[in-house]
Parts: C-alpha cells; structure tokens; sequence
C-alpha cells in the first residue's frame, strides 16, 4: 500500500534514530594543546565510571562548588577518553562546545556539550547533564 | 604580559539593573561582589545611560574600588559598542553620544546612535567591538570574514589603534570558539588589540533565573514565549578572576589588555571631574555676589520692618546679618541670586498666563516657597517665600548652617500652568544644553513584581490581578511569601510550582529599577552646558528633557537642584479668584483676608472640611475636633501632626490631651504649663505642648538636650533627609545620650527624647513648610465658607486632587447649599461652571467625551446658535464626536432639554447614525445624506429611564452620580436595624451598632501596626471604621475589594470624634423585593447589581 503524501511524518520515529545514548567517560582533562580544543595545558581530571567528579557539582544539585583547581576542573574539564559500545575511544578533536541552562520554570535542564571527533573519525555530540553528572552522546 | 602570580583580569563590559531589564544586580551589589572577587577595578556599561553609574562610582569608592565610567550604545543598524571612559574630553564626549542616541530617536524608547557621530567624537574614549550582537560580531555573522576585516580596518583607520580593540568573550555560547578564532584572526592579522571581557548581566550565577525573567518582562511575553531573546545559560554572571585567566589562556594579550586599559582609565573619577558649576546672577559683571545680596536685603529690611514701628525689627536685623554671613561662608551669595532671578522670570510667567484673565489684577503670587527655605529671612526679602520668618519664629538651622555640607535646598509651588510654561522659558533662558529635569527610577514593589513576574511564568491573569489587589500595598516585593499566606485563597501557594518561584524571584527583584521617569519638579540648571555632565534623554511628557541621575546621585555629583513643584490647590485658588471676579466683580485680595475670622475656624473645629487644602483627610478631621484650632499656627499644628515622624514618635495624643487640658485651665482663668520631659527643653518644645512635632525641633532637642555641635545638628539634618534614615539616625544614640548625661539628664529621660527623635526618621515637616502650607489651608477654607460655589466649581475643575473623589465631592457641595447639575448639551461649557448659584459640569467630564471634541462642539454651538434637536446636533457636532459620546451624553440628561425622554433619544441616536461595529473610521460618519427631512420613525414613543437606571448611567458615564446618595434609593431594601452615620451620634459609647456604605477611602498607613481605616458614606454622612489586623485577614476580600459595605462593630466616642470599631465586615445585601421598588418595575437588588459594576472610585492607601 502507498502511503498517502498527506500521513504526517512520524517524529517520534525520527527522534528515536537520534535519542540521546547514555555512556560513560573514562578521563577527562582540562583543555590540552595538539589535538583538542586550544592552547590549554593539560591537566587531568578523573571522572569516575557513573559520570561523576570531583566533588563539584553546578547549583540545583546541593553540593557546593569546590574551590581552585576542583572548580576549574568542573567548569571546564573535557572528555579525553570514553566507553562507547563497550569501547574505550579517545576524543581527538573537540570542533565546538557550549552550555544550556534553561528550563528551570519547568524542568530543569543545564548541559555541556561537545562536538567531538573519536579516533577513527565518528563524529558524536556528547553531552553531561550537569544536575545528574550522566553523560550522553548523539550523532551529530 | 600575564602575571603568573595573581590574577590580573579586570572585567570591562558589565550590565547592571540600570540597563533596565538587562541586568539583574544592582551596581552596590556588582561593587560588593567585585571587590570580594579581588577585582581591583570594574568597568559599568549599561545600556544606553549612565544611570547607575554615580551609584556605582559613590560605592565603589568606599570599597577603593576603581570604578570605570562606560556604557554600550545602540546602533542605527540595531548593533552595539562598548564605550569606556578614558579621560575627561572622554567623559564629554560620552555623554553627548549619549544624549544624541536618546535625543535624535523620535521613538524616545528605541535610542540610536550614528556611527558617524561616534566617530567625529572619539576623543578620550575606548571603543571596544561588542557583545554577540555587537558591531564586528555581527557584521562577522552576517557577511562573512571578509566584510568584517574591512569593518574592523574601518575603525581601526578611525579610532587608531589605541582606541579600538576587538572583545573576546566566552560564555560557552554555540558557535563562541568558532566567532572567537575568527575575531582573533582579524585581529591578528590587522595588528588590533584584543580584549577579554565577560558581558556580565548579574554578578552571581543564582541571579540567572531573575535575568531570564527580566529579558521575558521587556519583551512583553513569556518565559515560554521568550526563548529567542534568553541568553542560553547562566555563564553571564561576575567570574572569579583566575577561572576567566583560564578561559583566555591562549591569550594572555587579551586579558593583559584589561589591565592597560584599566590603566589609563584611572585618569577620570566620576566622583570629583564632573566640573559643575552653577550659572552667575544677572548682574555679576557689575556688583559681587554678596554686595548685590547685601544690598538687596537691607534695602528690603527697611521696608518691611521700618525702624521705630516694627516690633521685630532688632530681631530681623540680627537674623539678616547672620544669613548673609552664612551665605558668604558657603559661597551661597550667587546662588541666591540665581534663584531671585528665576522668581522674577516665574512673576513674568504667570502676568504672561494671566494675561486678560480678571484674576491679573488679584495680587496672586506667582508662587510660593515651601519646605525649610521658609525659614530664611533672605528667602523672604527675595520673594521666595511669602512667610514673615521673625514673626511665626521660624528657625533657620534647619535650612541653613554653618557646617552645612550640601546646597540647601530651595522649593517652590506654582500652579500647574505657570509651572508648565516655567519650565518652557527656564529652557529657554539657560539653553537646552544648560538644563534638564531630575529623572527618578521606579522600583519594583510588591504590586508590580507579582504582576509582570507572574505573567513571565505565565500564571492565570485573574489569579495575578487577586493577589496585587488584595496584598498591602505598602509591602516589599520581597515580602511576596508572607502575603500570599494572608490572602484567602492563597494559603500554601507560595510552595506551589511556580507561585514559588515568584516568591524566590519577588525578593530578588525588589528595589531594583525598572524605568526611568519624572521627578515631582527637580530640575537642574548648569553654566558648563549639562549635556557634558550628565547624558540627557526625552521625558514621557513632550517638550520636557531629563538627565539621567535621579535626586540622591544629583546629590552626589553637588549639582544645585531647583525644584518647581506644581501645586493643584494653587491652580485651584487661581481659578477660584477668577470665578469669584467674574461672578461678583470684586478681586479678592487673599493676603489681606482676615485671618482670624471665627466663622471660618467654627468650620474647621467641627470636622467640616472636605475639599479644603491638606486638612480633608480622615484622620485631620478627627484631629480636627479634637484639638480645634483658632489660628494659623494652630493650623500649622494640624498639617504637621498628622505625619509619620510625629505619629511614631508618639506625639499626637499628648498633644491633644495638652490642649484640652490647656483650653479647660483658660475657662478656669489659670495659665498652663505644658508638662516637658526635661526643663532644658523649654524653649525647644514649649509652644508645641511639649513634644515634637517639627523636624526642626529635632535639631533644637538635640542641641538643648545634648549639647549637639552644629556639625553633629547637621549630620542629623543629613541623615532625615536620606533613605535608610532610620539606621543613620540610630547612629546618634551614643553622642546623644553622652551629651544629655554631661547635662545631668537621666537616661532614661534621654532616652524617652530619643526616641522622638527617631519617630523623625519617618517623615515630618519643618515648620516652615507646616507655616506655609497652613496659611494656604485657611485661605481654601476662607474661599469655601464665603464663595462655596466658586470653590466647588474650581474644585472639580482642578481634579485630581485631594482625599476624595468627585462623588463625594459632589454631596459635600450639596451639604453647602451648591447644586451640581447634570451637564446640558445647550449650557454647559467644556469645564464646570456656575449657574445661578450652582455647578453646572462640564461636557468633557462625560466618558469618551474628550476635551478637545467637546470644545469644538462648544464653539459650533456659539456661532450657530443652540441645538435645537437630536438630529440637529448629530448634524452639526463635530465629527469627532463619537456615536459612544453621544449615546453618554444622553444616558446623563445631556440632550434632556430637546424636550423627549432619554430612550427616544437613544433610539433617535440609532436612527441617525450607524452601528459601532459598522463604523470603518473612528470619525462619526452619518447614516445618510444630508436632508432637512425628519426620518419616517423618528417621533416613535418610548418610556423614560428609571431613576435607579439614571442613578447607574450617571456612574458609568461620569465615574459619579449628581443625583444622590444611591442609599436614597435603597433605604427601604437595606438591613434591619441599620444605625445612619447621622443618628451615630445618639447611641452610646461601647454599644454595637450596624453601619453600611458606600466605600469612600481605605487606609492601611505604614504607622498603625496593621490596622486599616475605611471611610463609609450613607445618604447622612461619613463614619470612619477602624479594622484590627485579624478582622483585616480574616474579611480581607471584602474590605479591600467590595465598594458596598455592612459593618458591625462597636460604637467608640472620643472627643468628639466617632468611630466604629468592627467586628464583622460583609459586602453590602438589600432584600430582594421591595413593595416600593415592584411598583416601578424595579428591584433593588438588580439595582446594587449594577451599582457593583461600575463603582466610583474609591481611593486606596496601603
């Protein structure tokens, strides 16, 4: 049978294909000079295998930010290495990355994403809900 | 170069909540914030203004903090720049920029600048490129690399490379890295200098939430609905300094350039480089500033107070030579020139304004002083003040001191058309440059937070609209929580989604400005033009020009404040004179009245004076027959007592007490003493019973009491006339009560005085002010008693003004033998008139009906005679009267003299024109061709209205009803045992009775601990009800919204004056038939029905 040019597109099926995928990040460092964001030095964060760090969360979460390197390191520390499909891949690139914070009226969200690039060339977004510590990942 | 040590970021581009709806924290909390940071300097750059930024540089030096003056100008093609202040010629040149980005604009609310402009005037400035919607970055977004570089090479070539730099800013906004590489690159490869800055908006990450509310409030929608304009997180915020090194740590030439040019901003301080100065007298070229004072006054002494025949001549002599030493010492002699030359300009204003009218010839002022300049004995001798000083004791300190730190200030009334016209030519004397108003900033409160917050979170409208109109007027913002818990209703909500995050945000958003408006009369007159001292804009109203620091940074920055104040029972005395010149053809003289005249005091005593000048209210009536005055200094008395420094000071009863008891000791033919908390407070306190009642007393107390220096006095002076001047005030405690204990007073003693004093940091008048204010009083009283029809008339055209509206207005001129007729579309004028005796209103008092229509129809009705018909009067009436105005001309008897019943009115109205819904144009286009024919159905028949139906038409139509009481309709429907505000009288103290009304007035003053006060009016009178806090919540729906009420209480009597104290407080009900009402078709409770719908307009404080 045709489907009649008139049926309305399936979006949820469509969202589906590109449903954020829960991961986990194995390291995580501060913006590094070569292959990644700028001209940062490097300085490694661990990030445990659940998502979580430091000890530094963002407000919502009822931990207080520490102070120092600790608060840097959650401002700003980037994924260098993450499970993927049972995988450990390296991010070789970071393209872009931002922050959204929004929503709190509602539900919450305030993320930080990453457009990455993983050794071999997949190309992903990664993103951690910072209220959660979770990380995600979706194609680009 | 970086310092590896220590940060060294200085944050260069930062809003604040005077980039009105584009900053949530104010520029002390951005200050405090900055220098807990460790920040050494701190650039503000609010949007389009310098309005925060004396603020900011006051607070800041008092936390040595280096404050950069800036700002971010709109563009003409919708982009921004960042401009910093480097320099003097810079500061100039800013606010000039600025004040062409407001002035040139013909919409004052979308201010642009030229990029032209920006560039002819760039001296001393530092031009930097913009936020994300700034000039390069945008250019960058929209026409690629390219078109930005030559953008950049532009400025470049016409800033020089000191002056432009390129702004890097990293917010972990998509597509930061990408616009950063590319700015950078520009940068690079011109050889521009690039800056770091953080484009703060709030000075925590917590304010986040109040910012996005903010962008939602100024774009008139939703949070939901805002999603385009909300910044995409909360990295706006005042970084810690270390964490943006880190961010800009592959370039430390960005944040190493923040300190450069923090460097060479240090040159400017706000504070100190203004380089205001006032304009010279008229005359200085010939004669010094004192010389001319001198001169002047002496020669005014000798007539005023001739040698030999003036009792107080010794004294005004004494005085006058202290003034002009004091003028002398504070270099003050010029200043008071400038303003004798402005009253000379007021006094040819107002022969201007006069002009052909019969008043000219009344020997009215142009104005009046008030405030403490009335005090001065210079004053006085300069006309700017119409009050003998030696005469009515009037102490000068209060306006005039050796160790005075500040310009005193000098206020002056006028009528509100010579204010108007003064201010016009003031414009013109000094030059728009060299002028400008005092703007103020209206903050949020409790009332407008829960309004525009609650419809950025989108909550139910009526819902909203409930809580602004039931919660205390008089509460903070932040006090939203506490409020919602008394409103019946609300209980719990303020833990409910949403309705708590209007709490949380309500305390956030208190205080904070949200507009820039119009100060009473401040105004600002410079020889340096102002244009250079502060950024000028267009003010709501046309022709009128503000600066943009309201009073306190005016303050600040020593500018000399002139205030012209409009005085609406001035306007009203004018025109009194004048009906009063027209009607009997004798000009009445009000300086020469006599002021001791018995009648018009036996009034006063007795409560009776609604409509009169600061002695209507409430609570001075009640006053009133208590302490009954009989002079003008008892009058004085009555303006200044009831104010909040004497009511929390604890003043008022012991004064009426003492006077009682003082009247009751003259019947006895003895003397009496008033009793004093200390006998060195004699001479202070002696002629006010006691206690104080006068700011200047305050600083006589404080003087005889506690041996206060002149210094100290004026410390004190200071600290009253500020906000927080409680606090400022409590910091006296200790040299006070030392002071009073080396006198050998008892602490106690001290500190029972103390706390009088302190009831001052609340507000209260000097004598002077109180002086002045009661002669005026008299003289409204004085007009009233012997031309009530002239004074009725002036009255209603002089609306708004006063305590009450013009429905009880209207009975109180009935109450004094004036009838108030309804308006006749044949007789009336444009405004009130008198006819025959009696107040005929005006046709523009008509809804919908506006003035200028109304004069057109007037002078149609002049030239071509009366009208004669409906149809005739459609015909010829102008043809902006709207089909509505006529149908309410009608409903209000305006057409009653063509002869047919209001109905056939009305029908004929539809005969001749169309329907609303048809109209295409708001002009009122006829039915049909012009035909001297009558139409086929026009003489059809129809009953008249009703007088229940008039009643109400009378109320929708002109917000009042001329004809009665609606009570007089009623009587026969309204509860049982119903006691009338007449019959009060007759019952006993204690005993319950049962009142009902119409709701005149609510109160809820700040200084009666929670309990309100609500004027009731039946058919016979006003009663006055006193609500106790808990009946206030437990009927707060209907004490604060219904405009009916039934009230039970308990009858209180005290002095003469009569209360009810009430215990239960129900909207109004009437039976349902009444055999009196089913006669004529009517019912009453029909009728309350649709009183309800359109009730007069109550007034409501607190």
């Amino acid at each position: 049978m045709v489907t009649s040019t008139r049926t309305p597109i399936r979006t949820d099926r469509l969202r589906s294909l590109n449903r954020p995928k829960e991961i986990k990040v194995a390291e995580c460092t501060l913006p590094a000079t070569s292959n990644q964001l700028s001209t940062h030095p490097t300085h490694p964060v661990r990030v445990t295998a659940d998502g979580q760090r430091d000890g530094t969360q963002r407000e919502g979460s009822g931990e207080k930010l520490a102070a120092g390197s600790g608060q840097l390191a959650a401002e700003f520390a980037i994924p260098k290495t993450i499970w993927l499909d049972e995988t450990l891949r390296t991010v070789d690139v970071i393209r872009e990355l931002w922050e959204i914070e929004d929503e709190w009226w509602r539900d919450h969200i305030a993320r930080r994403y990453f457009d990455v690039i993983l050794d071999g060339g997949k190309h992903l977004v990664i993103y951690q809900n910072r209220l959660t510590g979770k990380w995600y990942a979706q194609t680009a | 170069m970086l310092n590896s040590g220590s940060p060294t970021y200085i944050e260069l581009h930062c809003h604040s909540a005077f980039s009105f709806l584009d900053g949530a924290s104010s520029p002390e909390e951005i200050a405090v914030h900055a220098k807990a940071l460790g920040y050494p300097a701190l650039a503000l750059t609010d949007r389009n203004g310098l309005y925060g930024s004396m603020i900011f540089a006051q607070t800041a030096s008092d936390l040595e903090l280096q404050a950069i003056t800036g700002a971010e100008v709109s563009l003409l093609d919708g982009t921004r720049l960042t401009i910093l202040v480097e320099n003097a010629t810079g500061y100039k040149n800013l606010c000039r920029l600025l004040t062409e980005t407001h002035l040139k604009q013909e919409d004052r609310h979308d201010p642009k600048l030229a990029f032209s402009s920006l560039c002819e005037s760039h001296e001393g400035l530092i031009i930097m490129s913009g936020d994300r919607d700034g000039f390069l970055p945008t250019e960058l977004r929209q026409n690629g690399i390219t078109a930005a570089r030559k953008l950049a090479a532009k400025c470049l070539d016409t800033f020089g490379r000191d002056t432009f730099f390129i702004e890097l800013q990293r917010n972990a906004v998509k597509g930061d890295l990408k616009q950063t590489r590319a700015l950078a690159d520009i940068a690079d490869k011109l050889s521009i200098n690039v800056v770091a800055t953080g484009d703060v908006h709030y000075h925590t990450r917590k304010k986040h939430r109040l910012y996005d509310v903010m962008v939602a409030i100024r774009n008139r929608t939703t949070l939901d609905g805002s999603h385009d304009f909300r910044k995409p997180n909360s990295n706006f915020y005042l970084r810690d300094r270390g964490e943006v090194e880190f961010l800009f740590h592959d370039r430390p030439d960005a944040i190493h350039n923040t300190v450069v040019i923090a460097e060479r901003c240090r040159s400017f301080n706000l504070k100190n480089d203004l380089g205001y100065v006032f304009p010279d007298f008229k005359g200085g070229d010939m004669q010094s500033a004192p010389e001319a004072l001198a001169e002047m006054c002496w020669q005014k002494l000798e007539r005023l107070y001739p040698k030999e025949e003036s009792e107080h001549r010794a004294e005004a002599e004494k005085r006058l030579k202290h003034e002009l030493e004091l003028a002398e010492h504070h270099k003050l002699s010029g200043f008071f020139l400038v303003y004798r030359d402005l009253m000379e300009l007021a006094q040819t204003v107002a022969d201007d304004v006069r002009k052909g009218s019969r008043r000219a010839h009344g020997k009215l002022l142009p104005g009046r002083g008030r405030g403490s300049s009335v005090s001065s004995i210079i004053c006085f001798f300069l006309g700017l003040s119409h009050i003998d000083p030696v005469k009515n004791k009037l102490f000068i300190g209060r306006f005039l001191n050796k160790e005075m730190e500040s310009v005193p200030d000098i206020d002056l009334d006028f009528p509100r058309e010579i204010r108007e016209e003064l201010i016009r030519r003031v414009y013109s004397r000094y030059g728009a440059e060299h002028t400008g108003l005092v703007c103020t900033f209206p903050t949020y409160r409790l009332r407008s937070s829960v309004r525009d917050i609650g419809k950025a979170l989108d909550l139910p409208m009526g819902e909203i609209e409930q809580v602004a109109k039931l919660a205390s007027h008089y509460s903070d913002a932040d006090q939203m929580g506490e409020e919602l818990e008394k409103i019946p209703g609300f209980e719990g909500r303020s833990e409910a989604p949403l309705w708590k995050d209007l709490c949380y945000l309500s305390e956030q958003i208190a205080g904070l400005p949200r507009h820039i408006s119009q100060h009473v009369g401040g105004m600002i007159i410079s020889s340096k033009p102002l244009v250079e001292i502060v950024p000028l804009e267009l003010s709501a109203m046309p022709d009128r020009v503000l600066c943009q620091w309201d009073k306190d940074s005016c303050d600040d920055a020593r500018f000399i404040k002139i205030d012209f104040l409009a005085l609406g029972m001035l306007s009203l005395v004018e025109e009194c004179v004048e009906l009063i010149t027209r009607h009997t053809g004798k000009v009445p003289d009000l300086s020469r009245i006599d002021f001791n005249d018995a009648k018009v005091y036996d009034q006063i005593c007795v409560g009776d004076t609604v409509g009169l000048f600061q002695i209507e209210s409430r609570a001075q009536i009640q006053m009133l027959r208590r302490s009954r005055p009989r002079n003008i200094e008892d009058l004085a008395v009555e303006v200044a007592i009831i104010r909040p420094g004497p009511i929390v000071g604890g003043a008022v009863n012991p004064y009426v007490r003492r006077r009682e008891d003082k009247r009751n000791a003259e019947k006895a033919g003895k003397t009496y003493k008033p009793p004093l908390d200390h006998p060195l407070l004699e001479e202070a306190l002696s002629e006010t019973m006691g206690v104080i009642l006068y700011q200047d007393q305050v600083l006589q107390v404080c003087q005889a009491l506690a041996g206060f220096t002149a210094g100290q006095a004026e410390g004190l002076r200071r600290a009253m006339s500020r906000r927080r001047s409680r606090e400022k005030m409590e910091g006296f405690w200790e040299d006070f009560l030392r002071g009073a204990t080396e006198r050998g007073v008892s602490e106690s003693t001290a500190k029972r005085v103390f706390e009088q004093v302190i009831g001052f940091s609340e507000f209260g008048f000097p004598k002077s002010h109180a002086v002045a204010f009661g002669l005026l009083a008299y003289q409204s009283a004085w007009l009233r008693y012997y031309h009530p029809s002239e004074y009725y008339t002036a009255l209603f055209n002089n609306q708004p003004m006063g305590f009450y509206s013009l429905d009880v207005l209207t009975r109180d001129a009935n109450r004094h033998g004036v009838d108030v007729l309804l308006p006749d579309i044949n007789t009336s004028d444009v405004y009130c008139t008198i006819e025959d005796d009696a107040l005929r209103i005006g046709l523009s008092f008509v809804r919908a009906a506006g003035t200028d229509v109304m004069e057109a129809t007037v002078v149609e009705r002049e030239h071509g005679g009366p009208f004669k018909c409906l149809s005739d009067f459609v015909r010829r009436a102008p043809p902006d009267l709207s089909r509505d105005a006529i149908e309410n001309l009608v409903w209000v008897g305006a057409c009653d003299c063509f002869g047919i019943t209001r109905r056939e009115l009305l029908w004929q109205v539809g005969l001749w024109l169309p329907p609303k819904h048809a109209a295409k144009t708001k002009h009122r286009v006829r039915r049909q061709m012009e035909l001297p024919l009558n139409h086929p159905h026009e003489n059809i028949s129809f009953a008249n209205v009703k007088a229940d139906e008039r009643l109400v038409a009378e109320y929708q139509m002109l917000g009042f009803a001329a004809s009665g009481h609606p009570f007089t309709l009623l009587k026969d429907s309204l509860p049982q045992n119903l006691v009338r505000c007449n019959q009060l009288e007759k019952h006993e103290h204690d005993e319950i009775v049962t009142v009902a009304g119409l709701v005149v007035a609510r109160q809820r003053p700040h200084t009666a601990k929670g309990f309100v006060f609500v004027l009731l009016e039946d058919e016979t009178g006003m009663i006055n009800v006193i609500v106790h806090p808990d009946i206030h919540d437990r009927f707060r729906i209907a004490i604060r919204g219904e405009p009916y009420l039934w009230v039970e209480g308990r009858l209180a009597k005290d002095d003469g004056a009569l209360n009810v104290i009430a215990n239960e407080l129900r909207p109004l009900t009437v039976q349902r038939r009444v055999p009196s009402f089913e006669k004529a078709g009517q019912s009453p409770y029909r009728f309350l029905k649709d009183l309800r719908r359109s009730p007069p307009s109550a007034k409501s404080w607190g």
